[in-house]
């Protein structure tokens, strides 16, 4: 396990929360709605798989007819059939 | 609302091709462009929607990475100010119509009354319309602290009354002032009294002292058994009467019915007029003129302009119909029926049996009168007072 930064344990102490401090945040609705806030860039776009850049880890989303709803700077709503999300240090 | 609200800037269905899809995303979300509905047609195809301004900045991006762009459908924007430009009329009467919406939107045009049970909603109305609250009121103009004292001070069958008004709508809300409750007499009533006057015939007094014997004729109101009672240590004490008087009573009830009634049937057919009002003006549209209607009972539908709980305008458009009504029906009074109406009435009015009864019938002046004449033995002792 690595090590907490130096943000995210002042942050902890002053109880900010994460998504204050460019936490990547991912909400479910059910298995067919993802809102991902907070990612820092598009590493991988397809029908079954989607990946994400975040701050401090990588984000990837596994399904089928997937689909990107919207987008913009550090927001992006995502829905198809959802399976498993995988997150990579 | 949504596609209304994505058509005035315009929008734009774009196609790219290029290798790593992914790499111009990841230009376009550093640039800022929004995007939505993007969908990966295969690797090297993808597929998007985003606001025509920023097509300049997604061409330039796709230049730089490689990308082919090819724009699949343009909707609003651009497209929808050049087809204003070219119909001004259009135009011109989309802002009249705006420009009619906002100045109708400073007058009352719908008055909505709730709480009304007593009062008629009618008699309410008249007295708002006097207080300066009615269709086609300028709006700043209304006080509603002001229309409240008014029209409270006019109806004190109210208790409180609330003005709200929003756009083109005033509510109004009342709540109706709630009678006092009838105040019981301090006096205990302990006496029993005759309900109805006749002849005592038996006197059946379980608690408190009889007044009269039988043979006695007595009035309606006088009192058959007394609750006053003679207490050990001396002096009076009062406790309810209870008891059974026993009397023959006399009734005479005449019912009233004229010789002969018209009733009127509809003859079939219906016709009707369409017609336009705005304000308390009214134009008839259709057909013409109503001299087909004068001799009808019409139903008018109404039918606002406007959207429920939005906005309202002073338009209204009303269909009349009339219903002929040329044939009638001479109808007879039928004495059995009356007759026996009036024997059933008697009935459930005694507290016992008829003995005997009588029927007359005569006709004047094109009424019919069946008069009921019975002898009853009834029980009329009542507690109450005299």
């Amino acid at each position: 396990m690595s090590k907490p930064s130096f943000a995210g344990t002042l942050g902890e102490r002053l109880q900010i929360p994460g998504e204050a401090l460019g936490e990547l945040k991912l909400s479910v609705l059910g298995n067919h709605r993802a809102l991902i806030e907070n990612h820092r860039g598009l590493l991988h776009c397809t029908e079954e798989l989607l990946a994400l850049r975040g701050q401090r880890m990588n984000l990837r989303i596994f399904g089928a007819s997937l689909r990107i709803e919207a987008m913009d700077g550090c927001d992006l709503l995502l829905s198809g059939r959802l399976e498993r999300a995988e997150w990579e240090e | 609302m949504a596609e209304l609200w994505k058509r005035l800037p315009g929008t734009a269905e774009t196609e790219l091709r290029g290798p790593e899809p992914e790499t111009l995303l990841e230009r376009c979300r550093a640039a800022g462009l929004q995007l939505w509905d993007i969908l990966p047609q295969d690797r090297c195809t993808l597929r998007l929607s985003l606001w025509q301004r920023d097509l300049n900045a997604l061409e330039k991006i796709c230049a730089a990475q490689g990308f082919s762009l090819e724009v699949r459908s343009l909707r609003g924007g651009c497209r929808d100010r050049e087809m204003l430009r070219r119909r001004k009329g259009l135009l011109l009467g989309l802002l009249l119509a705006l420009l009619l919406l906002f100045a109708s939107s400073l007058f009352v045009w719908q008055i909505e009354v709730s709480g009304c049970e007593q009062v008629s909603a009618g008699l309410l109305l008249r007295t708002l319309a006097a207080c300066g609250v009615e269709p086609g009121a300028f709006r700043p103009a209304i006080d509603p602290e002001l229309v409240k004292s008014r029209a409270l001070s006019q109806l004190p069958e109210l208790e409180w009354l609330t003005v709200n008004i929003s756009g083109s709508r005033a509510r109004i809300l009342v709540r109706e002032r709630e009678e006092r409750p009838k105040l019981l007499s301090e006096r205990p009533q302990d006496d029993l009294r005759a309900a109805h006057s006749g002849i005592v015939r038996q006197i059946t007094a379980l608690s408190g002292r009889s007044l009269v014997e039988p043979g006695d004729a007595v009035l309606e109101g006088e009192a058959l058994i007394s609750g006053e009672r003679e207490s050990l240590s001396g002096g009076v004490r009062q406790e309810p009467a209870l008891g059974e008087v026993q009397a023959e009573t006399w009734y005479e009830i005449s019912s009233v019915c004229p010789l002969e009634t018209l009733r009127i049937r509809e003859k079939g057919g219906e016709n009707g007029s369409f017609s336009l009002q705005i304000g308390k003006k009214r134009w008839i549209l259709w057909p013409g003129s109503r001299k087909g209607l004068d001799e009808c009972d019409k139903i008018v539908h109404e039918y606002t302009l406007g959207m429920d709980g939005l906005f309202s305008t002073p338009l209204r458009l009303l269909w009349t119909s009339g219903h002929r009504r040329a044939q009638t029906e001479l109808l007879t009074p039928r004495e059995e029926e009356m007759k026996a109406a009036l024997l059933q009435g008697l009935e459930e009015r005694i507290d016992g049996e008829i003995l005997d009864h009588a029927f007359s019938v005569a006709s004047c002046d094109g009424l019919l009168v069946v008069t009921l004449r019975a002898r009853c033995l009834e029980n009329i002792a009542r507690a109450g007072e005299p």
